[in-house]
């Protein structure tokens, strides 16, 4: 049986961030309706034959915008349809959109994982980005839900505006006193066609230059390892998110809903992006078919972004030591920035911020 | 017997009579000129508006037709740069033929404009009716003064409501003294007036008083190239006559070819039998290359061909130097086979190989001037759909050398140690630039800025001022264009011709990256300049270098002397957000991209320097 992880895109959300680029919008009950209803279409038609799934993540948009019927729905789908042995089912949602009942809800459809878009403690930034909630609502709620007994993952964010290396600190002090088991910390990433952009071009709004955005993301590193929260990811810290691993490691995953993308055998697909064509049963569509030496290089792209880099004997299963001789030549002109043991090939800590520069030479 | 022989000589005497009225006629019925303006005064479209009256193909059909034509022939290189246009018109009862001769219009062609005006006996001068005579009106009457030929002056853009034909007619009789009294009022635009244009053409300017028993003398002025035929000159005949089959002989190269073909244009290439004395046409004769075409050049017969050649002849220089190289050097042969193409058609570029430690495989390129350099970057850029790197344009320097030498040194890169150089000289040229009073102060400012030395200054009228300086050519390659136009609000014109060598204290900038000198971006410039350049380009150089996983130093150096640094600091972020929903493939476009841009930038020493970092330097300062 081969592993597989299961992502179920949900595109709601109660208002839109002004840094947000992805496929998500407000949405009337009738639509969100028949949105899942398509969504429990899709999961019916796939062929789950050959595959034990081993994690499934909830991702938006916001999960959390779900109605607690529908929530089930969609579980009930997947446990009808898909052999399940769940090492970790992860939700995403808002501060302030889990409740009691759902969160009680989700412990007992067998949810394991909570992640939380805090972004940042302080109002004057979270203002500033869109954000729906204030602080205190995201203390609150996070502390409701590491009481719940469920893994807490916090999304924090970097290199905002109005940010500063004390309120870094301050917030990242504040979410770690809450008990969350990891935090993400990513840094903002300007899309062209976002509300923030077109602000940030007019010089209506000042982003922390990358001297100051670098120092922040440094300050985060060293106050979360403080915590004991340790960076396995450029942008991970903390009890390690196997969904994500998937990712990174060229695991076979599949994707339900809008836009929602997927790995299957040496196959990439996505699904379309208008709401519209979703609900009227637009098929999956082919992306890229990867070769084995398609495949090499992603696998250098995506597990070098993680802190243990590329294991050896890992590589040299899928790729061969010829692949693995091949790998050796690409980095050699750069192996001044990588630290290479017996076991595995990582970017030096650092240089991991920057790590970029160096995969791109690897593709 | 004695009877018979007088009348036999009466006979002969009547039938040579009537031969010579014969060609006497038929070049009275010639008239060949062209039409010079200053830009912007109508010159096309009265052109266009001639044709249309003497009811040849219209300039609108005909660049339909050229345009169509072009598509196929940029296939096999061609493009067909001046086009001379042959006419008929009936006045009075009598069929004319005009020859109406396009020019070039700008400073950089000035010897190729002389070489068409050359090839006419007189030129319509055309006067916008609201801004009167502008600095290149005159430029043009001089040329044509110089040339001999008789100016019929035409006010035009009568149509206008800002016209003010009279005072037009005042500056025409003031500024270039001819009498205006007769001068055609036109609307070109409106075609009002186009026969009193052409009547006056056929009753004020001069036939061709050619000699068709004279050995054959014929002028190019211009050429072009086919593939199937050669290379096509574009020629007036002055005596004798030429027609396929004939022996010529080049003057300037002494080579001899066979005549394949003549004709004329019509606007299209049209075969006739024969080109007489005072016919304007093209010949064939299965010239491989347009440099053995050269313009102002002389044809004449093989054998028994005249002793004297046309005068005005110039073997063109490149004036100004500057490096073109592929922005991805596995582009370099088609860098090569764009060049070739181009030079075919215009033998003025000049290029030869060259190498640059930073750049690779280039070509080092010399032009007439800066307009000839753009219209060259601009054409491989567009034509042949090239990414190119130009370097700084430099000036040719003569290095004389401590053992009495001299070289010339067109690369910065080639100059000699500096141990070996006794003196250098650099090449001046005498600028004239035209402006109304109120920019005076600022033009003279600029042109002390640039090491000019002020020769005169004269009042050509109430609005305009002529003033005369003598600047260091490598001043003028550099932003002395962009600096005029910004500082008179692009009221300034400026046209300059070359003065001759003069000593100087010049030295050779180097730029230093990460501690190694990047050989594409060094430069000869004055002592007195070194400094502020080297600052100028270090700041430049500091704002397009993307930071890099290291600290890289600029340096500017003189010598082994740094007389200026910046840093680019090093970078420390490049992180990409993180992936929603597993979409890895955008991930992944997003690091192809990075590469991508990484792959067009030029590698010196350690450091990745963007090809917009080779211009950059070039930028005017303001």
């Amino acid at each position: 049986m081969k592993k597989l992880s299961i992502y179920i895109h949900i595109p709601f959300c109660k208002s839109k961030c002004a840094y947000c680029d992805f496929v998500s919008f407000k949405c009337n009950e009738e639509s969100v309706k028949k949105y899942v209803q398509s969504l429990i279409a899709e999961i019916n038609n796939f062929d789950s034959s050959g595959y034990v799934v081993d994690s499934i993540f909830f991702g938006g948009g916001t999960p959390t915008y779900l109605s607690e019927e529908l929530f089930e729905s969609i579980v009930n789908c997947i446990n009808k349809n898909f052999k399940l042995d769940l090492k970790e089912f992860t939700v995403e949602g808002n501060p302030d959109s889990y409740t009691k009942t759902k969160v009680e809800l989700y412990k007992s459809l067998g949810v394991t994982r909570l992640s939380v878009g805090v972004q940042s403690l302080n109002d004057k930034v979270l203002s500033c980005i869109g954000r729906v909630h204030n602080s205190a609502k995201a203390i609150e709620g996070l502390n409701m839900l590491v009481n719940s007994g469920l893994d807490v993952n916090c999304d924090m964010m970097i290199g905002l505006p109005n940010q500063t290396l004390n309120i870094v600190k301050n917030d990242l002090k504040q979410v770690i006193a809450c008990g969350v088991k990891s935090v993400s910390c990513y840094s903002l990433i300007l899309e062209e066609d976002t509300p923030l952009y077109k602000n940030v071009q007019t010089g209506k709004i000042v982003l922390p230059n990358e001297d100051l955005t670098v120092d922040m993301y440094d300050l985060a590193v060293k106050t979360l390892q403080k915590s004991g929260l340790n960076r396995y990811e450029i942008s991970n810290f903390g009890k390690p998110c196997l969904h994500n691993i998937g990712y990174w490691k060229l695991k076979e995953y599949i994707g339900f809903g809008l836009s929602a993308h997927s790995f299957i055998g040496n196959t990439r697909f996505y699904n379309t992006s208008n709401f519209d064509n979703y609900i009227n049963g637009s098929e999956r569509m082919v992306e890229e078919v990867l070769t084995l030496e398609n495949m090499r290089k992603e696998y250098a792209m995506l597990s070098l972004r993680m802190d243990e880099g590329i294991i050896i004997e890992d590589y040299v299963k899928l790729f061969g030591i010829d692949g693995l001789n091949k790998l050796f030549e690409e980095i050699d002109n750069n192996i001044q920035y990588y630290n290479v043991s017996k076991n595995n090939i990582a970017i030096k800590p650092e240089f991991i911020y920057m790590s970029n520069s160096l995969i791109a030479e690897l593709i | 017997m004695y009877l018979l022989n007088i009348i036999n000589f009466y006979i002969i005497l009547i039938i040579n009579f009537s031969v010579e009225d014969k060609i006497l006629s038929r070049q009275e019925h010639i008239r060949n000129f062209c039409i010079v303006a200053h830009i912007d005064h109508g010159k096309s479209t009265l052109a266009d508006r001639i044709m249309d009256v003497t009811e040849t193909v219209s300039k609108r059909d005909q660049k339909q037709q050229l345009l169509d034509s072009m598509d196929i022939e940029r296939e096999r290189g061609i493009t067909i740069k001046l086009t001379p246009v042959k006419m008929k018109y009936n006045y009075k009862g009598e069929d004319y033929y005009l020859n109406l001769i396009d020019t070039p219009g700008h400073v950089d062609f000035t010897y190729e404009v002389s070489r068409s005006l050359a090839a006419c006996e007189g030129a319509i001068l055309i006067v916008d009716a609201s801004q009167g005579i502008e600095a290149q009106t005159l430029t043009n009457v001089y040329l044509a003064l110089d040339n001999d030929l008789e100016i019929l002056p035409v006010i035009n853009k009568i149509d206008l409501p800002s016209a003010r034909p009279e005072e037009a007619k005042q500056e025409i009789e003031d500024v270039i003294g001819l009498d205006a009294t007769d001068v055609p009022l036109v609307s070109a635009k409106e075609g009002i007036n186009i026969e009193k244009v052409i009547e006056q053409v056929i009753e004020k300017l001069p036939h061709p008083m050619g000699d068709e028993d004279k050995p054959l003398k014929a002028l190019i002025f211009d050429s072009v190239y086919d593939s199937y035929k050669g290379a096509i000159s574009l020629i007036r005949v002055f005596d004798g006559k030429v027609k396929a089959g004939t022996k010529i002989k080049m003057f300037a190269t002494g080579k001899t070819y066979d005549v394949t073909e003549v004709g004329i244009f019509n606007p299209k290439m049209i075969e006739v039998d024969e080109l007489m004395a005072g016919d304007v046409g093209y010949l064939c004769a299965s010239i491989k290359n347009v440099s053995d075409t050269k313009v102002g050049d002389t044809i004449t017969l093989a054998n028994g061909g005249t002793n004297e050649p046309l005068p005005g002849y110039k073997n063109v220089m490149p004036m100004v130097y500057s490096g073109i190289y592929p922005a991805d050097g596995a582009k370099y042969g088609d860098l090569k086979d764009a060049l070739e193409k181009l030079q075919l058609n215009d033998a003025s570029l000049l290029y030869e190989p060259e190498v640059s430690v930073a750049l690779g495989f280039g070509f080092r390129c010399g032009f007439l001037g800066l307009l000839h350099m753009e219209i060259i970057q601009e054409r491989l850029e567009r034509e042949f759909d090239l990414d190119i790197i130009t370097t700084a344009p430099s000036v040719s320097y003569h290095v004389v050398k401590t053992d009495g030498s001299m070289v010339e040194v067109e690369n910065p890169t080639n100059l000699p140690p500096q141990s070996e150089i006794d003196y250098m000289e650099e090449p001046i040229v005498k600028a004239f630039l035209y402006t109304p009073p109120e920019y005076v102060g600022t033009i003279m400012e600029l042109c002390q800025d640039k090491r000019g030395v002020h020769i005169d200054m004269t009042y050509l009228d109430t609005t305009r001022v002529r003033i005369e300086y003598e600047i260091p050519l490598n001043e003028i390659v550099y932003d002395f264009f962009d600096s005029l136009k910004s500082r008179t609000k692009g009221y300034a014109s400026f046209d300059y011709e070359i003065a001759g060598y003069r000593q100087s204290n010049l030295v050779k900038l180097d730029i230093m990256l990460n501690g190694e000198i990047c050989d594409a971006l060094s430069l000869i410039v004055h002592r007195d300049k070194a400094y502020s350049r080297g600052r100028s380009i270090a700041e430049k150089l500091k704002e397009v270098i993307p930071r890099q996983m290291f600290e890289i130093p600029i340096q500017a150096s003189v010598g082994s002397k740094v007389i200026a640094r910046e840093t680019v600091k090093a970078m420390r972020k490049d992180v990409l957000a993180k992936c929603y929903g597993g979409d890895i493939t955008r991930k992944k476009k997003l690091l192809e991209k990075q590469k991508e841009g990484k792959k067009r930038m030029r590698q010196v020493g350690t450091v990745q320097v963007p090809s917009e970092a080779f211009m950059t330097i070039l930028k005017f300062d303001k």
